[in-house]
């Protein structure tokens, strides 16, 4: 498997990024305590004024600065392992509940399972992103006199809520393919011949779905991510927030410089100095990229694998 | 008596899907300040109930009624949700013939091409679409559309950034499902029969996949109601999804004019599709 995958170049490219990724975002927090570079005034010779922040991109840094003259790059750096992090998490955790749902839910008789299907339909219409925000504004917007709630306990959940969302359709996806396998015949002979629930749930269905589940983990982490971004384009940042009632010229703040934050802090420059916003959505880009390139290849490593061991049957 | 039970279920599934948007609606309620208040969430939800069923009034914002207003959005945003849907329709269809046509053996490199933008955020899509036309206007001082609405409105842009993100998940389910097609015996048969390969695609398959492409239109439109609420906010609409967020009765009305309709088209799709008649017969 290990050969296989590290002879696709895509899949090569892929990892390093993201590893180089979170490997800087931590060695900034280690070693440079993570601070951020800041770049103010450009003098000429003469000591006159040249530039100001925010200095567009290949003039001071490769990437750009922000409004005050902080290294875009750099934050991006910084705030890799929070979103990469957040994101991971959500993932592993949508996955986790569906999953275990599904296998209590998949053996259910066609009329108890269909209800429950009836139930989970209303969130396959309405998009993730219209509830998620409906639900998350009312806790994470800072009121007026200052958030009652504390950090962790807003974060936490803001997690619960993102993987709480996307349980029904997951759960209803897995499921169906649990049962789908169920009908085969080997089922019924593993069933006359005695195997218990449990046995047959372990040792007939998953290996033939938990392929999926894999390929399943990557899809689902461009999804979160695509919804961190949209939350962060409202302006409705990972662990809440800061709003700056009263003084209209500041932004809304975000913790960490997470990346979404970051989007939604500069979305005001959007005309004026446009790499602000860009340079934010190119990191979410080349995440999602690098994380759909792995999937392409772990897909194209099954299906080599599984068109194998068929041809070896026919032999 | 099959008819009335049909009937029964029908409505009696709609209420489920109705009670579990209004579950949701007063969702804020239960975390209000984070510790659980489990009363007043069933205070709201009975309220909900009883608002809804008795067709109460509802209130924008507090103030003002909600009802003609929200109509008027829902058609904009409708408007909009079907230009959409055509363009990522007739973009789909025309890449589609272009691959069958002439890179019928580069097929691969399309596909991994289409299913690397296809994760690229919607965001990133329509923000450079809007910077790409701001920085044509500056440099040649043509403008091509729109850009924002604040008197006139902008219609063009909206529409070319709802479709094209969606767009290339559509073509690559078309690609797969020609393909599919294409593998059957009756191909080889209309084949071997002498017909031209244009006609072919053009009469037979299309036909045939039509309804196979309407069975994962579920994912197309949900991820295209979530564009629809970037848009709204990009373009500084009055969309749907935008006043949906305002409060709680929006956004249970909202809900209602997103859900009740698909959920019905789904069910008189599942009524006439191909499987289930073949199942009944």
């Amino acid at each position: 498997m290990v050969q296989f995958l590290l002879k696709k170049k895509r899949f090569v490219i892929s990892v390093l990024f993201l590893t180089t990724l979170l490997t800087l975002s931590f060695l900034n927090t280690i070693v440079n305590n993570g601070e951020i570079e800041l770049f103010r005034f450009i003098y000429d010779d003469n000591g006159n004024l040249k530039a100001a922040p925010p200095h567009p991109p290949f003039t001071v840094y490769i990437t750009g600065t922000d409004i005050f003259g902080y290294n875009l790059g750099q934050m991006m750096i910084e705030g890799a392992k929070w979103t990469i992090g957040i994101t991971f998490i959500v993932t592993s955790l949508r996955l986790l509940f569906s999953l275990v749902l599904s296998a209590f839910i998949y053996p259910l008789k066609p009329r108890i399972y269909d209800t429950i299907k009836v139930i989970f339909e209303p969130f396959s219409v309405v998009p993730q992103t219209i509830i998620a925000y409906f639900i998350l504004h009312s806790v994470l917007w800072e009121p007026i006199d200052g958030f009652s709630t504390l950090f962790w306990q807003r974060a936490l959940f803001e997690t619960f809520i993102l993987v709480i969302i996307a349980i029904p359709n997951l759960t209803v996806h897995l499921s169906s393919e649990m049962r789908l396998v169920e009908k085969e015949e080997f089922i019924e002979a593993a069933k006359t011949m005695g195997g218990s629930k449990v046995y047959l749930f372990f040792k007939h269905i998953v290996p033939h779905v938990y392929e999926k589940w894999i390929l399943l983990f990557g899809q689902q982490f461009i999804q979160v991510l695509q919804l961190l971004a949209h939350l962060g384009f409202m302006s409705l940042f990972f662990g809440g927030t800061d709003v700056p009632y009263g003084d209209l010229d500041t932004p809304p703040l975000s913790l960490s410089y997470e990346w979404s934050g970051v989007i939604g802090g500069s979305i005001s420059y959007l005309y004026s100095y446009h790499w602000m916003v860009l340079v934010p959505i190119m990191f979410f880009v080349c995440t999602a990229l690098s994380m759909a390139f792995i999937n392409d290849s772990l897909e194209a490593y099954f299906n080599r694998r599984s068109a194998i061991t068929s041809n070896s049957y026919i032999k | 008596m099959n008819v009335i039970k049909k009937i029964f279920y029908f409505i009696l599934h709609c209420l489920i899907g109705v009670e579990i948007l209004i579950l949701i609606t007063a969702f804020p309620i239960l975390f209000q300040n984070l510790p659980f208040n489990l009363t007043d969430y069933l205070h709201a939800v009975s309220d909900l109930n009883i608002k809804l069923f008795t067709i109460g009034e509802f209130k924008i914002d507090g103030k003002n009624s909600l009802f003609p207003i929200i109509l008027v959005r829902y058609i904009e945003s409708m408007k909009l949700f079907g230009l959409g849907l055509l363009l990522a329709c007739s973009i789909a269809v025309f890449v589609s013939y272009l691959t069958f046509f002439f890179f019928k053996n580069k097929m691969h490199w399309v596909k991994n091409l289409l299913k690397a933008a296809e994760s690229i955020p919607d965001l990133m899509l329509i923000l450079l679409l809007q910077l790409s036309v701001i920085i044509i206007f500056k440099k040649t001082g043509i403008k091509l559309a729109q850009v924002v609405s604040v008197r006139e409105k902008a219609v063009l842009l909206p529409v070319i950034c709802l479709g094209v993100p969606i767009s290339f998940y559509v073509t690559r389910i078309l690609i797969l499902h020609i393909e599919e097609e294409l593998e059957k015996n009756y191909i080889l048969q209309a084949k071997a029969k002498g017909l031209k390969f244009s006609y072919i695609l053009n009469v037979h398959v299309i036909r045939n996949i039509i309804e196979s492409m309407f069975g994962s239109s579920k994912t197309v439109f949900w991820s295209m109601l979530s564009t629809l609420l970037v848009i709204d906010y990009l373009f500084n609409l009055n969309g749907l999804s935008r006043t949906m967020l305002l409060g709680p009765d929006p956004f249970i009305i909202g809900c209602l004019l997103i859900f009740v309709p698909l959920f019905i088209l789904y069910r008189v799709y599942e009524w006439v599709s191909f499987s289930n008649r073949k199942d009944n017969r």
